[in-house]
């Protein structure tokens, strides 16, 4: 029953969107009630889980004569929790409660159980099918009477959950070392740990019509932009799907540009770049099932941000930001520019490289962009397997790698040594770039580059750089234009863009962004001065 | 719908098409490609001129092969045309390579065709867009431009390259010669308020030999070679080799001057060396009484060098000022001195013409056809405004005492 109601949903979703033919069909069984019968509604339970084994159902008797029972999900739900303030009460409800009346009927029952009875958080009343569903299977035990078509669901949810550890992407000197993990209630915690304020709002939905996956919309109240928290409301909800499996499927699902390999949405497993985002006014959506969160809107420049940036000093953090749009570049440009002038801009180089560099290429077989290419691909190659070998034999790969390309290639001539230098310099660039979504996209865009210099020279670099920032001018991001701060050009917004002014001097938040009623983050006044008085205390002693 | 995709995929395809067909068309490899560093122009026979172009070896060069096997490091390639282009074309019935201009450092041109003139060598040289202006050009003093680009040179490997930066060296140390690029030939040919002039360079020793690997593995080359004065033109040919003196006095006149060395005989014996650190010349021409003259004004910072003179204290204020006094006599006996000659050769080098057309040009246009009458008489006035800087480590010198004895 249960299982052709999915059927009939995802062939809804293949068909086309907003029919509604199916859909009253599968009315019926979405509004279905819970039967009277205690033994029905066990036998319905069991008949649409397909009598799986994790699913435990405990008969007991309530009030001497009434029969109950306890269904819960072996390994999702915490039994202690549920035997200690569950069962145990319910069983010895007969002495307490239950003695004064005579002859007491179900409902009663089940209203004294939940409102007297249960001594923890979470119980709500669940009446149809769908519901009991859903609770039982993300963890909370359903308590059933016989006699009554309603049902209690309680939250003992437990079971095992990866702990708090240190984040593998993004890793900073100093700053926080907690990560988000896939559980979405200890992120929303981490979070709430990190911004006491009641303004810290979080809206939950489930998505996937199969998986049933917890999503939650984060946000803070007067800081994030109104318009732009509905518009991710609107944008989730849009969603019909039968699986939610990392927040990647979100990703693609509510961003701006599909066919752009820039990413229009930031994804971080990082706390406290979360709450830095929120604090900008972004919205974070936290999937329930991976540590990675994403935030909303966002613009290039943060994807070119680290969260070091603002705990290290300023005038390192300003360095270090420039050395990663310089990096940036190199990892974009570096290759085709060496190819370009290599094989058509010759007078461009100083003669003594240039004599060095032909007496290089001297007997390589390849021209300069099938060697790039060639050694683009063995690099990429490299790296893939170095991400997907398992770690034991992840040394064997980087002398393997490097034996082979940096040694074995040139001294064997198939390429020049400058290539090499070249390709691995462009990728150690790649790798500061610190948003990997933002280093995947370089890394396309490079291929690209670099057939266009080798066909076109430096003409065709110009050209697909000019096409680039045209089209990085086009896109927006939730409505924000993707180049912000920069294009359109706020002045007061670059004290926290290609350089990081110092804490005192970021006084505003960024307006493009956040709600702009209330702009201002700190008082007036926060530059730090010398004291003012006698400075020579200690010289006079 | 169809139609559309259709049309799409045909732009499509011609953009590829445009792409990988267009492209490429100059494309050249650096490993088909011969790098020229020199060009040597000479005349051959009555009016054909040979072209001779060094060319590197960049495996014999580069430091990083180990691929070279003990031959040279450049290559000379010579054929003869009726013109620069044709004869360089010529060149390629000897090479296995496509000659590569834009790295060019130096080009030399032999005395003979000097004399002869040098107009119609710069026009293939400016109009290619492969080749560059800038670089260097030097006359080959008392013999021909393709002996000097075969000697072989120590220390710089490529004698192109040695040529050029022997060129700067003297520019910036001694000024006796100074750089002349090939726009600055042009520009000069295409105004007629300037004359040329040019660096020299010559072979000292045996040619035949200088081009010998084992010409540099000697510790002293029997065959070197080396920069000489200025060469002096008149309009397109050359007339004269100016000694290292006036040359000098070209340079100071030019603005050319960035260090150089003076030296002012003492009152009874000995001599002081002044070190010029930094030299700037203002040529303006000024009229008195409808006529013109040309005033030459230079302020110098100088270091004393040498102090060999017997008696004289370093560091008072009354021996820099005299001292100052005397560089600058010196200075203004050198320049009227070279002027002097180059207004007997009649040949306006310094550019006194151009100064009188900037200060009033209706008189250079109702004078201009008497240049040539005016410009020997003109009179020059130099004032020479010298600052002793610094005496260097000492104040009263060792030497004293010996003299005193």
């Amino acid at each position: 029953m249960f299982s052709t109601y999915l059927k009939g949903k995802i062939k809804k979703k293949k068909a086309s969107r907003g029919e509604s033919q199916e859909k009253q069909d599968l009315q019926p069984f979405k509004e279905k009630k819970l039967f009277e019968d205690l033994k029905r509604n066990i036998e319905t339970v069991k008949t649409e889980l397909g009598h799986s084994n994790d699913i435990v159902i405990r008969e007991f008797r309530v009030g001497g004569n009434i029969q109950a029972a306890a269904l819960f999900t072996d390994g999702l739900s915490d039994q202690v929790t549920l035997s200690d303030f569950v069962i145990k009460g319910l069983m010895h409800l007969q002495d307490e409660a239950l003695s004064l009346e005579q002859n007491i009927g179900p409902e009663k029952i089940m209203q004294i159980v939940k409102e007297q009875l249960i001594t923890f958080g979470d119980v709500q009343e669940v009446s149809d099918w769908e519901q009991l569903f859903k609770r039982m299977l993300s963890g909370s035990s359903i308590l059933l009477f016989d006699g009554c078509d309603k049902a209690i669901s309680a939250a003992t949810k437990g079971g095992e959950q990866r702990g708090v550890t240190e984040p593998s992407t993004q890793t900073v000197i100093r700053g926080p070392r907690e990560a988000f993990t896939e559980s979405i209630r200890i992120n929303t915690s981490l979070l709430r740990r990190i911004i006491k304020s009641p303004k810290l709002w979080l809206e939950e939905r489930t998505i996937g019509e199969v998986t049933q996956t917890q999503v939650g919309i984060m946000y803070l109240k007067g800081i994030a932009n109104e318009e732009i928290v509905q518009e991710v409301r609107d944008r989730l909800d849009r969603i019909q799907i039968d699986a939610i499996l990392e927040s990647g499927y979100i990703e693609e699902l509510i961003q701006d540009e599909i066919w752009s390999p820039f990413p229009t949405v930031y994804n971080t497993e990082r706390p406290d770049v979360t709450a830095g985002g929120l604090l900008e006014g972004r919205v974070a959506i936290i999937v329930d099932g991976t540590p990675f969160v994403l935030l909303v809107p966002v613009v290039l420049n943060s994807f070119l941000q680290s969260a070091e940036d603002y705990y290290q000093r300023f005038d390192l953090g300003s360095f270090l930001r420039l050395l990663r749009f310089a990096s940036l570049f190199v990892a974009l440009l570096f290759p085709s520019l060496y190819v370009a002038i290599t094989t058509f801009h010759q007078e461009m180089l100083p003669t003594s490289l240039m004599l060095h560099l032909s007496a290089q290429r001297e007997g390589v077989p390849f021209p300069p962009i099938i060697e790039a290419l060639l050694m683009e691909i063995v690099f990429e190659v490299l790296r893939e397997a170095g991400v997907r070998m398992p770690s034991a034999v992840g040394n064997t790969i980087s002398i393997v790698g490097a034996l082979v390309i940096g040694q074995a290639a040139v001294e064997a001539g198939i390429v020049a040594p400058a290539m090499v230098i070249v390709v691995s310099f462009t990728a150690i660039a790649n790798f500061v770039i610190p948003a990997i979504s933002l280093a995947i996209a370089v890394r396309l865009l490079r291929f690209g580059l670099l057939i266009l210099s080798g066909t076109l020279g430096m003409f065709g670099v110009a050209v697909g750089l000019l096409v680039l920032v045209l089209h990085l001018a086009s896109i927006r991001s939730f409505g924000i234009p993707y180049l912000s701060p920069f294009a359109p050009f706020m002045r007061n917004q670059q004290r926290d863009a290609l350089f990081r002014f110092p804490q005192w001097a970021m006084d505003t938040r960024p307006p493009f962004i956040s709600d702009d009623e209330d702009l201002v983050r700190q008082g007036n006044n926060q530059k730090p001065e010398k004291p003012q008085g006698d400075q020579s205390r200690h010289d006079g002693e | 719908m169809t139609v559309n995709k259709m049309r799409r995929s045909f732009i499509l395809i011609m953009l590829l098409l445009s792409v990988s067909l267009g492209g490429c068309w100059d494309i050249r490899y650096l490993d088909e490609l011969s790098t020229t560093v020199a060009l040597g122009i000479d005349l051959s026979g009555n009016d054909e001129l040979q072209v001779t172009v060094q060319v590197v070896n960049p495996t014999e060069v580069s430091t990083a092969s180990k691929g070279g096997g003990g031959s040279s490091p450049v290559t000379t390639y010579s054929a003869t045309g009726k013109t620069v282009f044709e004869a360089i074309r010529q060149i390629s019935n000897e090479t296995s390579r496509r000659l590569f201009f834009s790295h060019n450092q130096v080009l030399v041109i032999g005395e003979e065709l000097a004399r002869k003139g040098v107009g119609d060598v710069f026009e293939f040289i400016e109009r290619d867009p492969e080749v560059r202006t800038d670089f260097y050009v030097v006359v080959a003093k008392g013999g021909k431009a393709a002996d000097v680009l075969k000697v072989t040179t120590p220390i710089e490997k490529i004698p192109g390259t040695k040529v050029h930066d022997n060129i700067e060296n003297v520019e910036n140390k001694s000024g006796t010669s100074f750089a002349v690029r090939v726009e600055d030939v042009i520009e000069t040919i295409g105004s007629d308020k300037k004359e040329i002039t040019m660096g020299s360079i010559e072979v000292i020793g045996n040619v035949e030999t200088g081009g010998d690997m084992k010409n540099v593995q000697k510790i002293d080359p029997q065959t070197i070679i080396k920069l000489d004065g200025m060469a002096v033109f008149k309009g397109e040919k050359l007339i004269q080799f100016f000694n290292a003196k006036r040359s000098r006095g070209i340079s100071w006149v030019d603005n050319k001057i960035k260090s150089t060395v003076v030296s002012v005989p003492c009152k009874n014996e000995g001599r002081t060396v002044i070190e010029i650190i930094h030299s700037s010349t203002k040529m303006k021409a000024k009229f008195q009484q409808g006529k013109p003259y040309i005033d030459i004004k230079i302020m110098q910072e100088a270091n004393i060098a040498e102090i060999l003179c017997p008696g004289m204290k370093g560091a008072a204020k009354a021996v820099f000022d005299q001292l100052a006094k005397e560089t600058g006599q010196e200075v203004t006996k050198e320049i009227t001195d070279t002027v002097t000659r180059a207004q007997k050769l009649n040949t306006d080098i310094f550019g006194f013409a151009d100064a009188i057309y900037k200060a009033n040009p209706s008189y250079w246009k109702k004078n201009r056809h008497n240049w040539d009458y005016i410009y020997p008489k003109i009179p020059i006035h130099v004032e020479v405004i010298t600052q002793i800087r610094r005496e260097g480590i000492r104040n009263k010198s060792y030497f004293e005492k010996i003299l005193r004895e």
